[in-house]
């Protein structure tokens, strides 16, 4: 700071303090804070532990686990009570994929797929049919053509609740 | 009985006094740690969010930081907190959501980001009847933006009114720096509380507390002589941790000399014997001694607070710790000159 500027600034007073009255405020505030035991000296002598509890108290180890299940951690959310945004988030998604998976049946047990095998035999019934010409026709109960097969075939497998018409 | 334990016994106290730990049964409520943890108490019950506390070190953070945790731990329908205790600076931002999550009990089986958070979110809305805190000691050691964030999104949660997780970090004053460069953090701090060295009146407070929550009685328990008293705040300029250690190794001179008045020159003596050599220090004590002790005269200048007047005990001590301080000063002074 230079001679001016430090002239300039007791002229103007600066350097002074602004006002004393934080003090003051700090003397009343401690004053009227009235009797709490949490902030005395010490601790009651119920409130003591013992040197477990006191290294617990340190934070360095490990608390125990909480009995378990904890509602915190239950495995299944409540579909009718969420608790946080990302519950209900996956509730939603997994109710809208459970609605998807009536309509087409989607389980396991009922899920097959065509072998290449099944295919091969089709496609060769099919050629000794289209050969040989037809000597049957058949119609499903719908009333719809059925394709013609031969005896040792394996039914072609189906999905969903209506069967195709195949020329 | 342990030799360690006659000491004690031997001064007329029932354990030690001056233990290097953070016992809040030896927490001294000075001014400041009064304030401050008056202003901490009405943070938490408000569910004002974080709260900062810095301080150089030794100066009672940690013994704060368990006075208050036995504070809540005496509440468990009020209260529920966890603590950190010693966060290490290499930990991810993951690794503090593991350690945090751990220590409010919880275990969640899939170790992924979004199942802890969820974990700890659906904990805190469980017990959002109780005021839930995370502490943190030697916060310090958090000095990546990743592990800032992550404290900020954990304490996220809010009802209209209040947060569902306070934070109440307590830190050494190199803290403020990494603070100003996180400002998003920074400006959600509700308090910042800055806790300094305590007063010469104080140290002389702290001290009696101390000997009294040790079992020290009137009549039989140690005395620390006016002189000493000086000694030990001047070397120690006002930080606890300091003045207990001093303290500490103070008694261990006077119950093996078979006394039980410490005086300034048992405390010189042991600067001298377990401190860091520091001749300028070292004047700075014997002259906080001598100038109470006496004026140039010989005169006694100052009554210590506390002790009879018309003790020649009393006087008698203080004049020959002044007598052997300023021996001491003048050859500390020859040396230096020399």
């Amino acid at each position: 700071m230079s001679a001016e500027e430090a002239q300039d600034n007791a002229a103007r007073q600066l350097d002074g303090p602004v006002s004393n009255e934080p003090d003051a405020i700090e003397g009343k505030l401690m004053d009227r804070i009235g009797p709490d035991a949490r902030l005395d000296s010490g601790i009651p002598e119920d409130q003591r532990g013992g040197d477990l509890d006191f290294v617990e108290m340190s934070g360095i180890t490990l608390s125990p686990p909480l009995p378990d299940p904890s509602p915190a951690d239950a495995p299944s959310p409540n579909a009718n009570d969420p608790l946080g945004f990302y519950e209900a988030g996956v509730i939603d998604v997994d109710g809208a994929m459970e609605a998807a998976a009536e309509k087409t049946d989607l389980s396991p047990g009922k899920m097959r797929s065509p072998s290449a095998d099944s295919f091969r035999e089709i496609a060769e019934g099919l050629s000794e049919q289209n050969f040989a010409g037809a000597k049957t026709s058949t119609v499903e109960p719908d009333g719809s053509p059925s394709l013609p097969r031969t005896p040792d075939a394996p039914p072609f497998p189906r999905r969903g609740p209506t069967s195709a018409t195949r020329t | 009985m342990d030799e360690t334990q006659a000491h004690i016994e031997f001064l007329g106290l029932r354990e030690q006094p001056f233990a290097p730990t953070a016992d809040p049964v030896y927490f001294y409520a000075t001014r400041e740690h009064k304030e401050c943890l008056f202003r901490l108490w009405n943070s938490i019950d408000s569910g004002h969010g974080i709260a900062v506390v810095l301080g150089n070190y030794g100066t009672g953070k940690t013994t704060l930081l368990r006075k208050l945790i036995t504070g809540m731990a005496a509440d468990p329908e009020r209260y529920h907190a966890a603590v950190i205790g010693s966060p290490i600076p290499s930990w991810t931002s993951f690794a503090l959501l593991e350690n945090i999550v751990a220590q409010f009990g919880l275990r969640p089986s899939t170790p992924s980001y979004v199942a802890y958070m969820d974990a700890l979110n659906r904990h805190l809305l469980a017990n959002r009847n109780r005021i839930c805190t995370l502490i943190i000691d030697d916060a310090q050691n958090l000095n990546k933006r990743g592990q800032l964030e992550l404290l900020r999104l954990v304490q996220n949660l809010e009802t209209q009114q209040r947060k569902l997780l306070n934070l109440v970090l307590f830190s050494q004053l190199e803290w403020a720096e990494v603070l100003r460069a996180a400002p998003n953090f920074h400006q959600r701090v509700n308090l910042t509380y800055t806790l300094g060295a305590i007063q010469f009146e104080e140290t002389r407070q702290f001290i009696a507390f101390r000997l009294m929550q040790a079992g020290a009685r009137e009549d039989e328990g140690p005395t620390f002589e006016e002189g000493a008293l000086r000694a030990i705040h001047a070397y120690a300029e006002g930080i606890p941790r300091v003045i207990v250690t001093l303290c500490r190794n103070s008694l261990l001179v006077a119950s093996q000399l078979r006394e039980r008045v410490i005086t300034a020159d048992m405390v010189l003596h042991t600067i001298d014997k377990t401190t860091l050599p520091d001749p300028e220090k070292r004047v700075r004590v014997v002259a906080a001694i001598a100038e109470h002790a006496v004026s140039a005269d010989g005169q006694r200048v100052q009554t210590p607070a506390g002790e009879d007047p018309g003790s020649l005990d009393a006087r008698a001590r203080d004049q020959r710790a002044a007598r052997i301080l300023l021996q001491a000063g003048r050859e500390n002074q020859s040396v230096e000159s020399a």
